[in-house]
């Protein structure tokens, strides 16, 4: 079944390669794409403003157990 | 553990000091014990030729190999590379550390077996046979300082450097049951070592006991520096290590993704140890999946560039993981770079503020699910388990991303007998309290030291 997530990661990945003159067969290819899938929702979410409720998160008061 | 007829670096100097043992009677009782175990556990990549040591320095005496990252002088690194990263190439200058330690008096053995261009978290490498866990052969080897770790835990010598990248001397050493220190970036020179994602590299030490990390940190400071003049009487390192501190300690050891014989264990620890500090406090370990991914996207993009010329060149050469750690890297977009590296004093200071602001260390766990079969992390055999690999450095990357000191020690076994480590960070700067703590507090949590 297809993964409407990795899908543009794959073509995006391929099409890196290519343009940097990297010839990995398909296989390599679709193993990067998955990593930059799993990374991307956190990695865009941050770098798209989103750290800063992060930062928060972290600088609130100690939770103590 | 095998049988460790090294004494310790601080016993040999003591023997030295006090004319108990000569230097040449100490070294060769360390070459012994190299190249007896040389043969048995696939650890050792180049024995090196023996040489005059500085004589009257403070490691006179003390005889170590190292990773095979750091270029000698006479032989550029090998990089676990089946012919050598720079095949044909002139040697380069041997590595800053190296030529301190020498400077020091300590003696170079070899150098020792590593994943291929310190990719991964194994000591999985096509090129060589793997090194078998000297504590359980069934059980892995962590990477990518495999050879440092079992070198050191095999007693073919009392400490070992490596290098740390997002785990690659704690991951290694945690599952060999050995010490390992990944000091803050630059307290140790790593001019003259092979790169692998420059802005999260670190040179740090593998060793049988904190004490003797210690040695070895304190001997590559600068002359100045308070840990180094401790060197200078055979009793100093270890004077300094055990003075009393009122400890003030973070734990955030109870994580939810603990094996069950493996939480029981650092509850034992942290049960017995809970009384020898002022302060223990548990606390709540915050920020760990986006500083994760942060550093995952400095790993991917550096490791990159660092071998552009192998990814374009020589593709098919490269170990499967070094594949999957640096293609990821040509297509990461800019934006997560960029904002992974500006924004890293930030993170590093809210992280400081939220976790050591009023403690000393903080603590995690260094392996949530134990040391692994060695099966199950190794990517071709027919047991391989991702969640298992995964797990090997979730507590570790993020350090490396924020520069902060981090020291793992075994404190007991787990079910199945193998060790159980401990991951202490410090904030920035704090390397000599770091390993102070773990002296302190490994002494009596781990019989695997001693």
């Amino acid at each position: 079944m297809t993964d409407p997530a990795l899908e543009p990661w794959t073509t995006w990945v391929a099409l890196s390669l290519q343009l940097h003159g990297i010839h990995a067969d398909p296989g390599l290819a679709l193993r990067a794409a998955r990593t930059l899938s799993r990374l991307a929702p956190m990695a865009s979410g941050l770098a798209a403003g989103g750290m800063a409720a992060s930062l928060d998160e972290l600088r609130a008061e100690p939770v103590h157990e | 553990m095998s049988e460790a007829a090294i004494p310790s670096i601080a016993e040999l100097r003591r023997a030295i000091a006090t004319g108990r043992r000569t230097v040449d009677e100490a070294l060769d009782l360390q070459r012994e014990a190299f190249g007896r175990g040389a043969a048995l556990h696939h650890c050792v990549v180049e024995h090196a030729h023996a040489s005059q040591p500085v004589a009257r320095a403070p490691l006179s005496g003390i005889a170590m190999a190292h990773k095979d990252v750091f270029h000698t002088g006479l032989r550029a690194a090998g990089q676990g590379r089946p012919s050598g990263s720079q095949a044909g190439a002139p040697p380069a200058a041997a590595s800053a550390a190296l030529q301190r330690l020498a400077a020091q008096g300590a003696s170079y053995l070899g150098a020792l077996a590593m994943a291929e261009f310190a990719c991964g978290a194994t000591a999985e490498n096509p090129h060589f046979v793997a090194p078998l866990n000297p504590l359980d052969p069934a059980a892995a080897v962590g990477g990518s300082s495999s050879g440092s770790a079992v070198a050191v835990a095999a007693g073919l010598c009392r400490a070992s450097l490596g290098t740390d990248t997002a785990g690659s001397v704690r991951i290694p050493a945690s599952t060999c049951g050995v010490v390992g220190f990944k000091p803050g970036p630059g307290a140790i020179d790593a001019r003259g070592v092979s790169p692998l994602a420059p802005s999260l590299d670190t040179v740090g030490v593998i060793a049988r006991s904190v004490s003797d990390a210690a040695h070895v940190f304190a001997a590559l400071q600068p002359d100045e520096a308070p840990l180094a003049q401790c060197l200078a009487s055979p009793e100093g390192i270890e004077q300094a290590l055990s003075r009393h501190r009122p400890w003030r300690v973070a734990s955030a050891l109870d994580q939810p993704d603990l094996r069950d014989d493996v939480a029981q264990r650092l509850d034992r620890f942290e049960s017995r140890a809970t009384s020898r500090a002022v302060a223990w406090r548990r606390i709540a370990l915050r920020g760990l999946e986006p500083l994760s991914c942060l550093a995952q996207v400095v790993l991917h993009v550096e490791a990159a560039l660092t071998h552009a010329h192998s990814a374009r060149h020589a593709l098919d050469s490269l170990a499967p993981i070094t594949q999957a750690i640096v293609l990821p890297g040509w297509a990461v977009p800019a934006a997560w770079y960029r904002h992974a590296r500006e924004a890293r004093a930030a993170w590093r200071d809210a992280f400081v503020a939220a976790h050591l602001a009023q403690a000393d260390v903080l603590l995690l766990p260094s392996l949530p699910r134990g040391v692994p079969d060695a099966r199950a992390v190794t990517t071709t055999a027919d047991g391989f388990d991702p969640r298992e690999l995964v797990a090997l450095h979730r507590y570790h990357a993020f350090a490396n991303y924020l520069g902060l000191p981090a020291l793992s020690f075994p404190v007991g076994t787990d079910a199945r007998g193998r060790p159980v480590c401990i991951q202490a960070l410090a904030a920035p700067g704090n390397e000599a309290g770091l390993l102070a703590f773990g002296h302190q507090f490994a002494a009596t949590a781990s019989p695997l030291l001693h």
